[in-house]
């Protein structure tokens, strides 16, 4: 199992990877069903806010 | 990836089967293929991307009937296109067949190894890595739309191009999924004490997404439609310049009917001047030995002493009379010395007879003067004659030319089409107009929305309830946004090695000291060292668009083996070519020709007889490794038709065939 990320940006750039992988994935095998792709992309979302998903949006600023 | 073979079997205009190889020499690299207009370049290129991706260009038309007619008319129901390629050392076969064989798959690609083959699980996955949808179209260059793609209206296009080239579509994908998302999680905010006010946020910043939703795609594709519009105009510029050409060989054919008036008037003068010279003079000529013989005569006379008459008739008269001669002696009738006197009557002239010398005399001297003057005006005059019907002959040549030139040529039709190119441009006007207005709704509708998404954020941080929401939706926000950033800096360093690479393509092949400039918006210009931006002519056009594809190939090279996860790697791939020198003046050709051997490593030149002219064909000679010539087939019989015949390596290929017995294309291969 991966570590944790320790950081705010860690953990974004843990969860870019991992929209990236799905999107490769996708893209390669032709799928083309983007309502899968969406719910698969929300349970990263999901998994990643869960636990410590409060870190995620620390320190962003853009509001 | 390199192309070995292609094979195409009842596609199109392709009846039967027909095949060619191109060249895999690195040296000898360029495969040409000569065909003129409506022989089937296009679908060959259209095959190509058919076989490996299901699918064709846009401007390839009935995209859905592929098999070829007179094969369905034999009961050939299915088509297919076959490539053989090689990519990272393997070699592998493509085979895509046209719907409605029953087969279990349209699409197969087999690996071949040493006598054996193995199918491949996933084709269309396979075929990406190869060579990705995206990337494909960009080694198709499209010289009749060049100057369009790279137009001012065209900035999308030539974005999304480089986008394509950078391998950003798992990005792209990426950030449309994280807006969707970023959306459902906001909607998915529970209903609290503080949910009245987020309710009525919420609900505006959907309506205002919608409007730039539906703003951004009427915007898209009124953007399509000028560019669409850009095309046509181009289509008929280039069919208006060979009307041009028709329209210039017409005034030639006006000033050649003015000039062959004026020199049957210039003949029919000098007609005139040498009949009025044969009134005036001919008599000079033709009394040249009477007057010869005349002035002869008079001289034997003079030098015998009896032209003039020694003697005057009245004084011996008037002597005789007198009875007393000069010498005072008497003359008496009867005396010898009056018989002598009067004997000298016979020789005496009078005046009359005098009078009547002279005249002869001085019309004589007459006649011999004119007589040495006449022959220098009937020459004059001869060759004047001679000029005009020189030209006379020369005009008709040059008219029954034209004439030929001419023949079939509608001119309702060229100005039909100026017509419509008017209307078309200023629709595009119009639309432009539009475009600016939804540009500024959509700008003034983002700001609004970034204003509801903050409060929004700040009410939900304060409720428990959508907290965790909130936080899904900032998360998917932020990393929106990031994902943007990246992807603009990516094509920032993107836009960067393109534009250097066009710079040194442009400074192989342009005869003027400019330099690119590519805008962060993707307006392309060509700038002086001053910076000025100068026009571009329809070949510079064409040009830069040749020298934009090379960079992007180059460019696809380069990332071949890019380590940046979130974008797909580029690739090698072979560069076809379609008509890239139409617009391009001869200079500009053989420069361009020089250069084409080095924009991939494999490339595909096709042309036509008009665009191998002008020193391309020996610019490119020392790099040919194959060489083919599409002949097409026509049922019809010749009629009057002359014969199309062309010569390559001094062998006659005649590259339309009537009597046949289908109509479609076939390859004749050059034996070099």
């Amino acid at each position: 199992m991966s570590k944790s990320p320790s950081s705010p940006e860690q953990l974004q750039n843990r969860v870019i990877e991992q929209i990236i992988e799905l999107q490769r994935e996708f893209y390669f095998e032709n799928k083309g069903r983007e309502s899968d792709r969406r719910r698969r992309l929300r349970e990263i979302v999901d998994r990643a806010t869960t636990s410590r998903g409060d870190r995620a949006t620390v320190g962003q600023g853009d509001d | 990836m390199w192309l070995e073979q292609i094979t195409l079997k009842d596609f199109r205009c392709f009846y039967g089967e027909s095949s060619i190889e191109f060249s895999t020499d690195s040296e000898k690299n360029v495969t040409v293929i000569h065909a003129e207009n409506g022989v089937g370049k296009t679908t060959l290129l259209n095959a190509i991307l058919w076989c490996f991706y299901g699918d064709t260009t846009a401007k390839f038309e009935k995209r859905d009937d592929l098999v070829n007619y007179d094969a369905r008319a034999e009961g050939r129901n299915r088509a297919f296109v076959e490539v053989l390629f090689e990519h990272n050392d393997a070699r592998y076969r493509a085979r895509r067949y046209t719907n409605g064989g029953g087969e279990e798959r349209n699409f197969t690609i087999l690996r071949l190894t040493d006598g054996h083959h193995q199918r491949l699980p996933n084709p269309d996955a396979f075929i990406n890595t190869v060579l990705p949808r995206g990337m494909a179209g960009h080694f198709l260059f499209d010289g009749e739309h060049a100057e369009v793609f790279l137009g001012a209206d065209n900035r999308a296009s030539i974005r999304r191009a480089v986008q394509d080239i950078l391998g950003c579509s798992l990005v792209k994908t990426a950030i449309q999924d994280l807006s969707e998302t970023a959306t459902y999680y906001r909607k998915q905010m529970p209903s609290t004490k503080a949910s009245s006010s987020m309710s009525t946020i919420s609900s505006r910043i959907d309506a205002l997404a919608k409007q730039i939703e539906q703003a951004g795609l009427a915007h898209e594709k009124m953007q399509g439609d000028v560019e669409l519009i850009d095309q046509q105009i181009a289509d008929i510029d280039a069919k208006l310049r060979n009307s041009a050409a028709a329209k210039e060989i017409q005034t030639r054919r006006d000033r050649t009917t003015v000039d062959l008036a004026r020199a049957k008037k210039r003949e029919a003068d000098a007609q005139v001047e040498v009949l009025k010279w044969l009134g005036d003079s001919g008599r000079y000529l033709v009394s040249t030995r009477i007057s010869e013989l005349a002035m002869d005569f008079l001289d034997q006379k003079e030098t015998k002493g009896r032209l003039p008459a020694p003697y005057n008739e009245e004084l011996v008269t008037d002597l005789l009379e007198m009875h007393k001669c000069i010498c005072e002696r008497e003359l008496e009738p009867g005396t010898p010395s009056y018989a002598a006197v009067q004997g000298l009557l016979q020789k005496a002239a009078n005046a009359t007879l005098r009078d009547r010398i002279k005249k002869v005399s001085a019309r004589v001297n007459e006649l011999r003067r004119e007589r040495s003057k006449a022959p220098g005006r009937l020459d004059d005059a001869n060759a004047r004659l001679a000029s005009a019907r020189q030209d006379i002959s020369r005009y008709e040549g040059d008219l029954q030319e034209i004439s030929e030139q001419l023949t079939g040529i509608n001119f309702d039709e060229i100005a039909q089409r100026e017509s419509k190119r008017n209307d078309l441009r200023k629709q595009a006007n119009q639309m432009r107009v539009q475009i600016g207005q939804l540009t500024t709704q959509i700008r003034n509708a983002e700001t609004e929305k970034g204003t509801a998404e903050r409060d929004l954020k700040k009410l939900a941080a304060e409720d428990a309830g959508s907290r965790i929401f909130a936080i899904r939706y900032t998360l998917c926000e932020t990393l929106k946004g990031r994902l943007e950033r990246e992807l603009q800096e990516e094509e920032k360093s993107a836009r960067s090695v393109l534009r250097s690479s066009i710079g040194k393509v442009l400074e192989r092949t342009s005869r003027k000291a400019f330099r690119l400039q590519m805008t962060e918006d993707y307006s392309i210009s060509l700038v002086n060292e001053a910076g000025t931006q100068l026009p571009k002519s329809s070949g510079e056009n064409q040009l830069l668009g040749l020298a934009f594809t090379a960079a992007l190939v180059e460019f696809a090279k380069v990332r071949q083996n890019a380590s940046d996860y979130r974008l797909l790697r580029g690739t090698i791939a072979p560069l076809v070519l379609d008509s890239p020198f139409g617009q391009l003046d001869e200079a500009y050709r053989q420069t361009t020709a020089e250069y084409v051997p080095q924009m991939a490593g494999q490339v595909v030149l096709m042309i036509s007889k008009s665009q191998s002219s002008g020193g391309v064909m020996e610019a490119i000679e020392n790099r040919i490794g194959q060489e083919f010539v599409l002949v097409r087939h026509n049922r019809d019989s010749r009629g009057e038709r002359a014969v199309e015949l062309r010569q390559f390596r001094g062998k006659d290929v005649e590259t339309a065939v009537f009597d046949s017995k289908f109509d479609g294309s076939t390859f004749v291969r050059v034996t070099r």
